[in-house]
């Protein structure tokens, strides 16, 4: 080991055996912009990169001289942060265009510094400048689509709301109203995990979405904060919707005292988490057994209970209609 | 409230017939129905009628110069609108929004709103 170069023969190398050639080499191969500073600020080497990208040599930029490829008007505030960063010693961390030396554009980049300390002192800065133009762009452009498709998965509904009322034109037209509703609450669900990019949405706000439709002053509504997956979110807002249909039909939303209350929470066994959601109709009128299974019951008992673990138990209590479901949510959802 | 005359400003048919329903079944009538942006802008700028229900986009063009001719002929109006396009409104903020897909009450409601600005 002594007689070979360090780390030709495949050992791993000692920090310290590390010689400047080969920091340099690395230092220059990363795709970012690079320098050190000292604890001041004073900036006293940048990688090759740096220099090719700014089209500016070593005399221009050493100490404060990369203010000059900054834009004038964001530079106060980069400043700003940066020096509060050297005397507070907090990493820094700020995104800010910088000039391409090639044509003069300006392209965008999130810069990184962290201190480097010893015994506790500050000893230097070490930064990176990472070009995050593209990634911006390919953002903008994900969003455009999104918005598009969101736009044209509206006006789909549309058409398929507008069939439907010409279909039912000749049939009872509490028939068609309650396909409406049905169709306006999914898309109202769809509203609200658009909101999140599709990645999930907060139980109290599912349960609003029947509460404002079928009047909000009926319902009394109580949980923790609890976030769903997409799948989960549809299942339940579509439930709580048949369950808000049957009330008002026969059960607690049927008369004008009736009140439902709902509560929701987190339920943990071993390792496994749960959500603990119940439906519980009061001052209704008596309540009947319904002979036949309808849609909305079928979508209660099925939809709820697909995952490992779920359970529903929907009861019609003569006192009121109760309907408790527990469903895994430990897939990753919860936050 | 008496029964409005009613512009419909919309390219889509589906959502057109079911704009011109909500209006008809809530006792008002459809002034007339315009399909694309040239016929709207002369409905807007000449015809007869009291209250204008817009889609914000039209084959793919945003219709902001009809609520400023809505505006200087004092014509009261509503967008009815799909998702993602309510920013672009922020310029007629004061406009009842029915959204997309909806109810024939929404388009009631708003209609009751613009009655009251006649």
């Amino acid at each position: 080991m002594q007689n070979s170069e360090p780390g030709v023969d495949g050992s791993p190398l000692a920090d310290t055996e590390i010689s400047y050639a080969q920091f340099r080499a690395l230092a220059n191969s990363i795709p970012n912009l690079a320098w050190m500073a000292n604890p001041d600020g004073w900036v006293f080497w940048y990688n090759q990169r740096w220099y090719e990208y700014t089209g500016t040599t070593p005399e221009e930029m050493v100490g404060w001289g990369w203010q000059s490829v900054h834009d004038p008007e964001l530079l106060p505030d980069m400043l700003g942060n940066w020096t509060s960063s050297l005397s507070n010693g907090e990493p820094f961390e700020m995104t800010f265009p910088l000039r391409r030396g090639a044509d003069g554009s300006f392209r965008m980049f999130v810069t990184r510094a962290e201190p480097l300390k010893e015994d506790g002192r500050i000893v230097g800065w070490f930064g990176t400048n990472t070009d995050i133009t593209e990634l911006e762009r390919t953002k903008e452009r994900l969003q455009l689509v999104v918005n598009e498709l969101n736009h044209r998965v509206k006006n789909t509904l549309v058409t398929v709301q507008s069939i439907a009322a010409q279909s039912f034109k000749h049939s009872d037209p509490a028939d068609y109203l309650t396909f409406e509703r049905r169709l306006l609450s999914l898309s109202r669900v769809h509203n609200l995990l658009t909101h999140s990019g599709w990645s999930n949405a907060e139980v109290s706000e599912i349960v609003s979405i029947s509460a404002k439709m079928f009047g909000e002053d009926r319902f009394e509504m109580n949980g923790d904060a609890i976030v769903v997956d997409p799948g989960l979110a549809t299942s339940l807002a579509m439930t709580l919707h048949e369950l808000c249909t049957n009330a008002m039909k026969y059960g607690a939303l049927s008369n004008s005292s009736g009140r439902v209350i709902v509560k929701w929470s987190t339920e943990s066994v071993g390792e496994r988490k749960f959500m603990q959601f119940s439906w519980n109709e009061v001052d209704g009128p008596p309540v009947v057994t319904p002979t036949r299974t309808g849609f909305g019951l079928k979508l209660i008992t099925r939809a709820t209970t697909s995952g490992q673990g779920a359970r529903v138990d929907h009861s019609f209590d003569p006192a009121g209609v109760r309907c408790d479901v527990r469903v895994p949510i430990d897939q990753g959802f919860l936050r | 409230m008496n029964g409005l005359r009613v512009l419909i400003v919309e390219d889509e048919i589906p959502a057109a017939m079911l704009v011109e329903d909500a209006v008809e079944t809530g006792g008002h009538t459809v002034a007339a129905l315009a399909t694309n942006i040239a016929s709207a802008m002369v409905a807007a700028s000449t015809g007869e009628f009291d209250v204008a229900l817009l889609d914000v986009n039209l084959h793919g063009q945003k219709a902001h110069a009809l609520p400023v001719i809505l505006q200087r002929r004092g014509k009261p109006f509503a967008f009815v609108t799909g998702y993602g396009e309510a920013g672009v409104l922020s310029e007629f903020a004061d406009a009842p929004i029915v959204h997309k897909p909806f109810a024939a009450d929404e388009v009631w409601a708003a209609l009751v709103t613009l009655s009251g600005r006649i």
